[in-house]
């Protein structure tokens, strides 16, 4: 009988620790915890780090005309972004056509997920909008956003061919961030991560506010990880 | 801080996880990111001084390197970045232009150097790897030409090896990988023996020998059962052998051997008939053609140990040797003396180790069955299945090469 219990609260507990949204992030050596609230940081805008799947279905629940979906919920979550992390550090902006100069990279985080990168290159600084050059960049180098997504199915290869059935309806509004805190003085990756945020949906309709709420959700997640 | 001085004066040396590669009359670069601390001449003088093997290097600033834009901001970055807590694979380069100048530099070396704080800090480059694969630093307030000989001595110290030409290092990039490259190993031996054969196979009861092991021939012909040799000559017997044989991957192979034994007739020596004789021998030739399979170890260097197994096909026959007493002419049985087939078939069943030291030498011990028999289905054939085991013993001079 005790044995059976045993049994069943392995089992829990293995459905309880997989079941954890995955902790994957990489610290550089010289990584000695998360900037002061006096630091300049600069936000890079998301530029192509942007990305929408199921447009249509954003566009009809939005109410915003497809053509102009995209562009539209970039400029409000590149807001909204930063106006989180402005609560965090004193933030200036870095457009996104500093973004279109970075270096593709990979980056391993664990034995299996890696993420694509864009950094800057060695030896540059980058300046924000205003010309000044900040001590740190906060770089998002990909924004998923879509339906019941997970993060292993888009970093970890081994899961990369897993054939996602093309659902109508969703349970959760699901936004995937990979991030790098770049020290801008020395060109080092200090700190990377992948976040994952799923906002359950009432009768698959989604508005501003519930969106808003998951972006926040990812800044306080990337935050958490620092 | 005196003391401190004279730790930093004893030179430091982060990482030697490699040696670098020493090339006669080899180019060295020289790129600095800020002052120049060695020059090119110098750095060249303490290489011929710290090595005499290296020839007649030559030492060149990296002007090219310098002038680079996006080589300058990776210079300046390792300038920023160069710390004794971070490891060679920390300080790659990541920009692909520069990866690419690095692994663009073929056999040369680039030397790396740039002042910071009170220090100057030397990375050594080549194109087997993007990362440095030599870190060294030193106080400034050593004098350069000493800084440049430490250099010379810990990196280039080693006896150097020739350049390849273009077409050398050609060859050597289609190269396969070892694991690839596998050439046949052709092995070619001749060798003698000897060996003792018998009908009885070990292990299994006497019966199934008595009959014919107990049989006598009389009046030259007359055996109960003639189905097998062994009913008429003795079975136990030396015999010997040389043979010629070839394998190839150390895997597969062919041998052709040569067997004579002698056998006496079993006659009945109470028998008056006989009394004429002086001797009555057999000798059996057989010729066998055999497939190998064979596995090679090799324990240490000197030695190969080499099991096999190997199916044989027998081509096999008897002549005979017959001799009477002086004065004696042949009794009328004599004229009607039994006769062996002019030939036999037969397969054999081998199993053998040869051990071969220093390639060429070897000794093989070898032990199998083997049958023989006739073609022919009519009954009363002599010697129709002619059943034998045998262990043998030879030695084998060996050719082999790739």
């Amino acid at each position: 009988m005790g044995g059976r219990k045993l049994k069943f609260i392995l089992i829990a507990a293995f459905f309880f620790f997989t079941s954890c949204s995955p902790n994957f992030t990489n610290s550089h050596k010289m990584y000695h915890g998360s900037p002061p609230k006096s630091e300049s940081i600069g936000y890079v805008e998301l530029g192509e780090g942007f990305m929408l799947t199921r447009a249509d279905w954003f566009a009809k629940k939005l109410n915003i005309h497809g053509d102009s979906i995209y562009s539209k919920l970039e400029t409000l979550t590149d807001s909204i972004i930063s106006g989180e992390l402005q609560k965090s550090w004193g933030l200036s902006v870095v457009s996104e056509k500093e973004r279109g100069n970075f270096l593709k990279e990979t980056l391993k985080m664990d034995k299996t997920v890696f993420i694509k990168t864009k950094f800057p290159q060695q030896g540059a600084e980058i300046s924000n909008n205003k010309g000044n050059i900040p001590n740190y960049l906060f770089i998002i180098h990909e924004y998923t956003i879509g339906g019941d997504l997970e993060a292993e199915n888009f970093y970890d290869y081994t899961k990369a061919n897993v054939e996602l059935a093309s659902r109508n309806k969703f349970k959760n509004l699901s936004i995937i961030a990979t991030f790098t805190l770049w020290d801008n003085k020395k060109q080092l990756p200090l700190k990377s991560g992948i976040v994952s945020v799923q906002k359950p949906l009432k009768n698959d309709s989604i508005d501003r506010d519930l969106y808003i709420n998951a972006t926040k959700a990812v800044v306080g997640e990337c935050l958490k990880k620092l | 801080m005196f003391k401190k001085i004279i730790i930093l004066a004893i030179f430091l040396i982060l990482s030697s996880h490699a040696a670098s590669n020493v090339w006669k009359d080899g180019e060295f670069l020289l790129w600095s990111y800020g002052k120049r601390y060695i020059s090119a001449a110098d750095f060249c003088f303490a290489l011929r001084y710290e090595n005499e093997k290296i020839g007649n290097p030559g030492c060149y600033e990296a002007g090219d390197l310098e002038r680079d834009t996006v080589a300058s901001l990776y210079a300046k970055w390792l300038n920023t970045n160069l710390d004794t807590r971070l490891a060679p694979e920390d300080l790659r380069p990541r920009n692909p232009y520069v990866v690419e100048r690095l692994q663009s530099l073929r056999d040369r070396n680039l030397l790396f150097s740039t002042v910071k704080g009170n220090q100057i800090w030397f990375l050594l480059f080549d194109e087997t790897s993007v990362e440095p694969r030599e870190i060294a630093l030193f106080p400034l307030s050593m004098d350069s030409a000493k800084i440049a000989r430490k250099i010379a001595n810990d990196w280039f110290g080693s006896t150097p090896q020739i350049r390849l030409s273009d077409s050398e290092r050609a060859a050597k990039q289609r190269e396969p990988d070892e694991y690839f490259a596998e050439q046949p190993m052709y092995d070619v031996w001749f060798g003698i023996g000897t060996g003792w054969s018998r009908a009885k196979v070990p292990l299994t009861p006497n019966s199934w020998y008595k009959r014919t092991l107990n049989s006598r021939i009389k009046n030259y012909r007359d055996v109960r059962d003639s189905t097998s040799a062994w009913s008429f000559v003795e079975d136990s017997s030396p015999f010997y052998s040389a043979y010629v044989g070839g394998s190839l991957y150390d895997f597969i192979g062919l041998e052709f051997e040569l067997h004579r034994s002698s056998h006496k007739a079993k006659i009945d020596k109470s028998d008056a008939t006989y009394e004429e004789l002086d001797h009555w021998t057999f000798n059996r030739y057989e010729l066998m053609l055999s497939l190998i399979f064979m596995r090679v170890f090799t324990p240490i260097p000197q030695i190969e140990i080499e099991p096999y197994a190997s199916a044989s096909f027998i081509y096999s026959f008897f002549t005979e040797d017959i001799a009477f007493k002086d004065g004696e002419f042949g009794s009328g049985f004599y004229k009607t003396r039994f006769d062996f087939q002019s030939y036999y078939t037969g397969v054999g069943l081998n199993l053998g180790l040869r051990t071969a030291f220093f390639k060429n030498y070897a000794i093989n011990v070898r032990t199998g069955i083997a049958s023989r028999g006739t073609s022919m289905v009519t009954e009363n054939v002599i010697g129709s299945s002619t059943t034998d085991v045998y262990v043998a013993a030879g030695l084998e001079y060996h050719f082999r090469w790739k």
